[in-house]
């Protein structure tokens, strides 16, 4: 957009774990970048490498093998020590999982636990307990200041997840990821929890990437998305292009998933065939036995994220499909 | 109901439950007891017994009732505190067992802190480690620990370190001149009441060699429960969310795995109590210590069955309490398990 | 929305192990401790006519020698060769050890499948009856019955397997509700299969791997109290070459020949260690899950 450098660059990045026989690579070579204030999404079925994408941008899982390049703050995350990746976790990147109740210490106060980012700062107790009640207070836990003895097991759902997300953001970090947040929420909460992470992000917050792999959650939201399939990320567009217009057949699968209050249940359709999995891969593009617009030669051949040209300023969009520049609408022409 | 009540209903229930362990342990005894044989009257007497004699024991003891009216007949012996009596000495077991039961105490809980001092930062040490060389190796150290024959260990350690290098005392609990007037029955206890400085490290002294031997087979146990425990918390959910707050790994474990780990070390340390009581009939006798364990050890070599029974019907009943204070300490330490039992935060 | 998008996820920080049975290499560790359980059965079986003395042939002239080329390990307080006893001992601490575990895992099963198909009361009787058994250390109740028995090794082996079946009929009950209520056995249930075949043929067979498991684990403790109760001076009695009992009749002589006492207690140090290793690895291999827990990771 402009020539700010991004807070966030992620840089083909791979990510391998060890199985019973030999490495099976999870991400293949996944770059994004995130920009101050923006709010990204990324999406893709359960299972296609969104978590990972985010647990291994801090390197939070040992047994997984991390490469490429994700920079931060002037640093690379991927060959930085574990004591400057300490200082990144929770001050420069804030992370929220899908389930608050396992996210929080069964036996530890919720005043102790969101006010921990900042203890192990060495910031004063009693400073770090004041400004944890105050995030709680923004976040709409009532009552912070008490609650904040209480322990997890008293909240409900939705309680929880503000906690989580106060955890995330009290020390101010400059990218807030948030991994299915409202996933475990229901439908009335999720919307309150949506409206949260927006105004978090509002006026000078953290650059947010909101991973969900429901896209109804996405329209009002983001101002970008990425869509990610088998560990690769196949299309990223600006939120209204993407609707508008979805280039792959696997976004505009996705699309159609999506439930509208204007069709019945019987129009909604599901992308036929199982999603793909790492430890079975197929050659070519890993959408292709899925597909119905694959030609042969998408068996053989992967194809690569490619910018498509857009008449409109600003509007360039990336595609991994090698009938994109024939499909419109996500239909071949 | 307030969360007092709760927790008091709770324990009524966890009294209750506690109750019924002992009356069916109770009910094993008895059955052991008719599982002697040959003439229980007999036997009960002594084999030195004049018929006439026996005759009366068998009076005495209702041995000449229905089985259903001598059991119900023993029960209301128990419940008034008569263990049996000791076919060696005549003399009532409840009588000799009182006297003896704090120096059992008094060893049984040293061990404890013993182990608890060692096993759990080993059980920490091997779950930060996970699945490296240390972890494998404190794996091995605590499975040796736990195959150890206790006996033996307490004569090794006699020959060695009192005999050989004559470090500690071999035997007894104080040495005869240093003894401190009887309070709590507890020599070391006894010793610090009186301002007695040498005797208390005198009893100390003789208290090392028994409590170590004591406590190593537990220390396996004790680090192996620690670390699974903690291995559990480490793979858990909130673990990640620690770590992604950017703490240490360290940390995680001191201040997140331990805390949730407490529950079942706290539990395991107090059914411990009751499994170490018992253990005391392998260490105390050849320690020389008048505790219940040697008096046990004794009334075996003696022959004396109906001590035996009485001793392990009592040993019993302090296992089953260990458990239910257990439970108890649980829903103190642990406010899940508040919540599950109680269901509100006390 | 689609099921496919809506599948309800659960983070995984780390990799779940999958139940992989037989098919993994054995290491050299596992190869190890089979192997040393091996020669110990062996040895239990054959060590009494492999003895190059006669255990227990008293010579007063010769009594607590130090080993040497005749007497591998010395001799004890009456001139027995300890290293004889030893080989003969291995017969009443090991076979004892096993027959106790294997009766008692036996008696568990029997009861279990009983008390889960005979309806509830049955079962919630010898539910309590297993909790008030378990409720007293095995050690105590192994005293109290050996010695209302009478004390021998005998009484010992038969105390232990009254004092530990319950804990095998618990862990036996626990599987067998779990297998019965899984799809293929209520598939079969619902083709009118007899109970009986139900129980022999479809719920045992995947219900007892963990009562193997505990089995194994357990020879090695057995190993320690056995021995223990004859140290007690509740099971085998004296010119017996068990391992407890020779501890004990050792412990006399401490202060001049420590061997004496030294011997047989490694030796069942020894033994029940390697039980215990062997029965970390079958678990490990059985129950991965449960391993990795306990430690032997699955590699
Ligand atoms: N620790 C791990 N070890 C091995 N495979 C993993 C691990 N974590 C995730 N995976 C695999 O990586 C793929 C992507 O998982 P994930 O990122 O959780 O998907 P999602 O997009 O639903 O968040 C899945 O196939 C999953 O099985
Ligand atoms: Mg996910």
């Amino acid at each position: 957009m402009t020539t700010v450098p991004p807070v966030l660059d992620v840089r083909d990045l791979t990510v391998d774990v060890r199985a019973a026989h030999g490495p099976v690579r999870l991400l293949h070579g996944v770059s994004l970048q995130l920009r101050r204030g923006e709010r990204v999404a990324l999406v893709g079925e359960s299972g296609s490498g969104k978590s990972v994408f985010a647990r291994s941008l801090i390197r939070l899982d040992d047994a997984m093998t991390v490469g490429g390049s994700v920079q931060f703050d002037g640093a690379d995350l991927v060959t930085a020590s574990e004591r400057r990746l300490r200082e990144v976790r929770g001050q420069g990147i804030g992370l929220v999982f899908q389930d608050p109740l396992s996210s929080l210490d069964p036996v530890k106060r919720i005043g102790d636990q969101v006010m921990e980012p900042l203890v192990i700062r060495g910031v004063p107790k009693r400073e770090a307990r004041e400004r944890a009640r105050d995030v709680l207070d923004r976040l709409g836990v009532p009552n912070a200041a008490r609650r904040m003895d209480a322990y997890p097991h008293e909240f409900s759902g939705g309680m929880r997840q503000r906690v989580c997300l106060a955890m995330a953001i009290v020390a101010e970090p400059a990218v807030l990821i948030a991994d299915e947040p409202t996933t475990a929420l229901d439908v009335r909460v999720q919307e309150q929890v949506m409206q949260l992470i927006e105004e978090i992000s509002a006026d000078g917050g953290p650059a947010v990437l909101l991973i969900t792999h429901d896209l109804g959650l996405v329209a009002g939201f983001a101002h970008r998305v990425a869509v990610m399939y088998a560990g690769r990320l196949i299309e990223v567009a600006g939120v209204d292009d993407l609707y508008a217009d979805p280039r792959h057949p696997y976004t505009r699968g996705l699309l159609d998933s999506v439930p509208r209050i204007d069709l019945h249940e019987g129009d909604l359709t599901a992308i036929p065939g199982t999603p793909a999995s790492p430890f079975h891969p197929v050659g070519g593009c890993p959408f292709h036995p899925r597909c119905a617009a694959a030609l042969e030669h998408c068996a053989h051949e992967e194809p690569l994220l490619t910018v498509l040209p857009s008449p409109m300023p600003f509007h360039d969009r990336q595609v991994a499909c090698h009938r994109a520049g024939e499909i419109v609408h996500g239909r071949t022409a | 109901m307030s969360v007092d009540q709760r927790v008091a209903t709770y324990a009524a229930k966890r009294a209750l439950a506690c109750a019924f362990i002992v009356w069916g342990i109770a009910t094993l005894v008895f059955l052991m007891i008719k599982a002697i044989p040959g003439d229980e009257a007999q036997s009960a007497a002594g084999i030195t017994a004049t018929p006439a004699q026996v005759e009366q024991v068998r009076h005495r003891l209702g041995l000449d009732h229905s089985l259903p009216v001598q059991y119900v007949d023993y029960l209301g012996r128990l419940a008034h505190g008569d263990l049996g009596t000791s076919i060696v000495s005549f003399r009532p077991v409840r009588e000799e067992l009182t006297e003896r039961i704090p120096a059992s105490v008094e060893l049984v809980g040293s061990a404890m802190l013993l182990d608890v001092l060692v096993g759990v930062p080993l059980g920490m040490l091997a779950a930060a480690r996970f699945r490296r060389t240390t972890d494998n190796v404190v794996r091995w150290v605590a499975i040796l620990a736990s195959a150890v024959p206790l006996f033996w260990l307490g004569l090794m350690l006699q020959s060695f370190v009192g005999l050989k290098l004559d470090l500690l005392p071999l035997s007894g609990s104080q040495t005869i001149g240093k003894e401190s007037p009887r309070v709590t029955g507890m020599a070391t206890v006894d010793a610090l009441l009186a301002g007695n400085l040498s005797g208390f490290g005198d009893a100390v002294a003789h208290l090392v060699l028994p409590a170590v031997t004591l406590s190593i087979p537990f220390i396996g146990f004790v680090s192996r429960i620690t670390r699974s425990s903690i291995v559990g918390t480490l793979q858990s959910d909130f673990a990640s969310v620690v770590r992604a707050k950017g703490a240490s790994e360290s940390r995680i474990v001191v201040r997140h795995a331990l805390p949730n780990s407490l529950g079942p070390i706290v539990t395991f340390a107090a059914l411990q109590f009751g499994w170490m009581f018992s253990a005391t009939v392998l260490v105390e006798s050849i320690f020389g210590r008048p505790g219940v364990g040697s008096y046990l050890a004794d009334s075996v070599t003696q022959k004396d069955t109906f001590a035996v029974l009485g001793l392990v019907l009592f040993i019993g009943t302090v296992v089953a309490v260990a458990s239910a204070v257990a439970d108890m300490i649980q829903l103190l330490v642990d406010p899940r398990i508040r919540a599950a039992q109680v269901g509100a935060p006390a | 929305m689609t099921d496919l998008l809506q599948r309800p996820e659960r983070l995984r920080i780390r990799p779940r192990v999958r139940r992989r049975t037989a098919r993994r290499r054995m290491t050299w560790s596992e190869l190890a401790t089979y192997g040393a359980v091996l020669v110990l059965l062996v040895l239990a079986v054959v060590g009494p006519w492999i003895a190059p003395h006669d255990p227990y042939l008293v010579d007063q002239r010769n009594t607590l020698l130090a080993p040497s080329g005749e007497h591998w390990l010395g001799t004890d307080g009456t001139g027995r060769d300890l290293f004889s006893r030893l080989l003969a001992g291995a017969r009443p601490s090991i076979i004892g050890a096993v027959v106790t575990v294997l009766a008692a895992a036996t008696i568990g099963v029997v009861v279990a499948a009983i008390a889960a198909t005979a309806g509830r009361v049955v079962d919630g009787i010898v539910m309590r009856i297993c909790e008030v058994v378990l409720s007293l250390p095995v050690m105590m109740t192994g005293l109290g019955l050996a010695v209302a028995l009478g004390p021998s090794q005998k009484s010992a082996v038969i105390a232990l397997i009254l004092a530990s079946w319950p804990s095998f009929a618990r862990l036996a009950r626990s599987e067998i509700r779990r297998v019965m209520v899984s799809p293929h056995v209520e598939a079969a249930q619902v083709l009118g299969v007899s109970r009986w075949r139900l129980l022999t043929k479809h719920v045992l067979p995947n219900s007892l791997d963990t009562v193997y498991v505990k089995a194994a684990m357990d020879v090695g403790g057995v190993i320690v109290i056995i021995s223990s109760l004859s140290f007690i001076g509740a099971g085998a009695q004296a010119p017996s070459a068990e391992w407890g009992a020779m501890v004990e009749s050792g412990s006399r002589f401490l202060n001049n020949a420590w061997w004496v006492t030294g011997a047989p207690g490694l030796a069942i140090l020894v033994t029940s260690a390697a039980f215990s290793l062997a029965g970390d690895a079958l678990r490990a291999r059985l129950d991965p899950m449960l391993s990795s827990s306990l430690g032997e990771a699955p590699r």
